[in-house]
């Protein structure tokens, strides 16, 4: 996700132009960010004094933590921070970045300083987006008999608490155990996500929670079910999907979204899949996730 | 002010769209539900800048664009998308569009991508 944005970032702010940044996220798979990149994102080191650490490189076969430490600009705990770092393989857009001369490093730490005050992120190191944390959510849910899938799932109701909160600016909460609500007069958002996973999700709601939900997602005030309504609850699945397909990319998976539709349910058993019910003041909303085939690396159905 | 053609199969995006450009002194010299739309009403309209969805159903943006672009060279198109995937916005970049922005969108991100967008046609940097 982090790489997406950043690159929107300096895209927009005509630091990179469209061919480079299209190079750039072309190779970052394959490229190892450095240490001195870690630490610039980090708020450790200034570009300057990775550069100078560069040059001592370059006049002693020495490796770059070593000298960071002899300068005084790291410490060992620091250094074992960003070997950790390096390991989860954030920042490689930057790295390629940097590596293809498309920016010198005191340029994209100039721009990633001002990218996070843009985006209201306070702390150094956080710009690379931390991976949802579904610990809470697993204590709440339990997934197990989902097998391969259990990990999409929870991502999957990880997201789905944040975008509330995003998307509609609800405090979200889980239920533990989905119960079946009446399923008359409901309505089903629906929407495939296919590539190396493939996933439909429904989104049930009462018509009550629609034209809530629609309403606060458009802006719009929507006091009855029509093509307004129903494309504004259409178009809130997708932007939520969209962010999950983004997540998706980021761990390797090539993912599409398949245009979603509305539609009136006519009987409860419509839909199935797994639950994430999840209640707000707007009102319930009842995820179902089926999986076709989990291709990445199983072919589990 | 830029003219705008604003392509996506969402009502309530266009509808969006179309107010933060028209606040912004912008003009919306047409909308599309699709690629086939976008496609056969482009010459028409003559936008400056296009706003293209991705996922929408029947001609779908990336491969509108690509047609967009072997008609026009010059035309200037903005992916407006949900899908933040990098092979999408790889494919989008690579076809010739100018910029993305992942949805939703709001004022602070879409009208300094269309500023920049103007300034580069004005100083006729492509």
């Amino acid at each position: 996700m982090f790489n997406q944005y950043f690159g929107y970032y300096l895209l927009n702010k005509g630091l990179v132009t469209p061919e480079q940044l299209s190079q750039a996220l072309h190779y970052e798979s394959s490229t190892r960010v450095k240490l001195g990149v870690l630490a610039v994102d980090a708020g450790l080191m200034t570009a300057v004094q990775v550069g100078e650490v560069h040059d001592l490189q370059r006049a002693k076969d020495k490796k770059f933590g070593e000298l960071a430490l002899e300068k005084g600009y790291l410490t060992v705990v620091q250094i074992e921070e960003l070997l950790a770092a390096q390991a989860k393989g954030h920042l490689t857009l930057i790295q390629t970045i940097a590596d293809k001369g498309y920016m010198v490093l005191g340029d994209i730490e100039k721009a990633l300083a001002e990218f996070r005050v843009e985006c209201g992120i306070t702390a150094p190191g956080s710009a690379s987006s931390a991976p949802i944390d579904d610990t809470e959510i697993k204590k709440l849910l339990d997934f197990s008999q989902a097998g391969d899938n259990a990990h999409v799932l929870y991502s999957y109701a990880g997201l789905t608490l944040r975008n509330m909160v995003r998307f509609l600016n609800e405090t979200p909460f889980m239920q533990p155990e989905a119960i079946d609500a009446e399923h008359s007069s409901q309505w089903v958002a629906s929407q495939r996500i296919i590539g190396d996973l493939n996933i439909t999700i429904d989104l049930i709601m009462d018509e009550q929670t629609v034209l809530k939900a629609a309403s606060r997602f458009s802006g719009e005030e929507l006091t009855i079910i029509d093509e307004m309504a129903l494309d504004s609850i259409g178009e809130f699945l997708n932007v939520h999907n969209g962010v999950y397909c983004s997540l998706l990319s980021t761990d390797g998976f090539k993912v599409d979204l398949q245009p979603q539709t509305v539609r009136k349910q006519k009987n409860s058993t419509e839909t199935s899949g797994c639950p994430i019910v999840i209640t707000t003041l707007l009102g319930r909303f009842d995820f179902r996730l089926s999986f076709k085939v989990l291709s990445k690396n199983s072919s589990t159905s | 002010m830029a003219r705008v053609l604003v392509v996506d199969d969402s009502m309530m995006m266009r509808k969006t769209l179309r107010k933060v450009l028209e606040k912004a002194g912008h003009v919306v010299v047409g909308e599309a539900a699709n690629g086939e739309e976008a496609i056969a009403h482009y010459p028409e309209w003559v936008p400056d800048i296009v706003t293209m969805d991705i996922t929408m159903p029947g001609l779908g943006g990336i491969e509108t664009i690509k047609r967009l672009v072997q008609s026009d060279p010059a035309a200037n198109i903005i992916v407006v998308s949900s899908s933040g995937q990098k092979h999408v916005i790889m494919d989008a970049l690579q076809l010739g569009a100018r910029n993305y922005i992942i949805k939703p969108i709001n004022e602070g991100n879409l009208l300094p991508v269309i500023d920049l967008i103007l300034d580069n046609k004005q100083a006729g940097i492509k």
